[in-house]
């Protein structure tokens, strides 16, 4: 999921650094993604990889790291799975 | 009541009331838009003026544009994105004599007749400084230590309301700096400053605070907390009729390099700007003399009147 995630990155924001130069753990935000980013980003990640991110995730926090949304994607893949 | 002007009203319709009663707004008949009289105008351009003398010691570009801008404007500006129930498009009838015909029919008994309307090639701009951002664009990259334009418009948000402190169109007058993250940052703390020192000249008790801008959607809450965090935007806000509701007469933001990626602005060195502003509404600014001071200019305090009209 990481590797989608990063793809994403790359085509759909302009950040300050390369992407391949991002950890899972460094901070997106610090990293140039701003507010006017995440629309393309959250629109691009749920058109890709088949999820819609509920309310309860539209936080900052789950988009901070590459780790996280990482992670967020990958549990509404396994909740869609059981559903 | 009033804080200076002794006039006691406790809501927004009794302030309206008494600015429609002193021949300071003219309400339409919708009760949502206004004509302004005399003394408002001379106010408000007084207003206008007085931010203009405010960046007198720097190297300014001083524009000023008409409220609509390009579609193809609009559309890379993404304001869509954020805000597509602030937007206002142009559209006009652009059929034959028979769909003229059926649409003047459709009026004339009250049916919808606006389904002959087809979008035009222009949008009502929303903010001064978005005309600024291709024009600056077009020009190649920008000079060593970056540029800054002054920048006037009508703008539209489509917030339909009879608050006279929220209309839908308003003239906005914008500084806009491009540069580096640092030049961009440091005009931007430069423009709080000097904010603050205009109201104080005024008589305005004003203070900045961390805002967020009136997101669309299932976007917003995020959005706004990014925009918080970022430090993105700071507002500079007035105590206006309402006790406890304040009302932003200004607002100093930083872009990043959003409008940099979409129009294609960079420096020297091949990077892309940033871009900051700091904007001020000119009928809101007015308002709040005459929420201060009272309806009657002419009673105002010697140092408001001085600050306004500096040549008197």
């Amino acid at each position: 999921m990481s590797e989608l995630v990063r793809d994403i990155l790359q085509q759909a924001v302009t950040l300050s650094v390369p992407v391949s130069s991002l950890g899972e753990d460094d901070d997106l935000y610090e990293a140039g993604l701003s507010s006017f980013d995440l629309i393309t980003l959250i629109t691009a990640l749920e058109e890709k990889s088949k999820v819609e991110f509920p309310l309860a995730l539209m936080v900052r926090e789950t988009f901070a790291t590459i780790g996280r949304i990482s992670s967020a994607i990958d549990r509404l893949l396994r909740e869609q799975h059981r559903a | 009541m009033s804080a200076l002007s002794g006039h006691e009203y406790q809501s927004i319709a009794e302030f309206r009331s008494h600015l429609v009663r002193y021949g300071l707004l003219f309400p339409t008949p919708n009760g949502d838009i206004y004509g302004y009289g005399k003394e408002f105008a001379e106010v408000a351009d007084a207003v206008h003026r007085l931010i203009g003398r405010m960046w007198e010691a720097d190297e300014v570009e001083v524009l000023s544009f008409p409220p609509i801008i390009p579609r193809s404007v609009f559309e890379n500006s993404r304001y869509f994105d954020s805000f597509p129930q602030l937007a206002g498009t142009v559209h006009c009838f652009c059929g034959n004599d028979e769909a003229h015909r059926r649409m003047l029919a459709s009026m004339a008994v009250g049916d919808d007749w606006t389904g002959a309307q087809k979008p035009t090639g222009v949008v009502l701009t929303p903010a001064a400084c978005y005309p600024v951002y291709p024009l600056i664009a077009s020009r190649g990259p920008l000079p060593e230590g970056g540029w800054i334009v002054d920048a006037s418009s009508y703008c539209f948000r489509h917030e339909p309301s009879p608050d006279p402190l929220r209309l839908q169109m308003f003239r906005q007058r914008e500084q806009v700096c491009f540069g580096n993250a640092d030049r961009v940052l440091e005009f931007r703390e430069t423009w709080i400053s000097r904010a603050l020192a205009m109201f104080s000249t005024l008589s305005l008790p004003a203070s900045e605070a961390p805002a967020h801008d009136a997101f669309f959607g299932r976007f917003s809450s995020l959005k706004a907390d990014v925009q918080r965090s970022q430090n993105l935007k700071v507002e500079i806000h007035l105590q206006m009729v309402e006790p406890g509701r304040l009302t932003a007469c200004g607002s100093c933001n930083y872009h990043k390099n959003h409008f940099a990626t979409a129009f294609g602005l960079h420096l020297v060195n091949g990077d892309y700007a940033h871009t900051a502003c700091a904007g001020f509404g000119i009928e809101r600014l007015t308002l709040a003399l005459f929420h201060y001071h009272g309806f009657v200019p002419n009673r105002w305090p010697r140092t408001v009147r001085d600050a306004l009209w500096p040549s008197e």
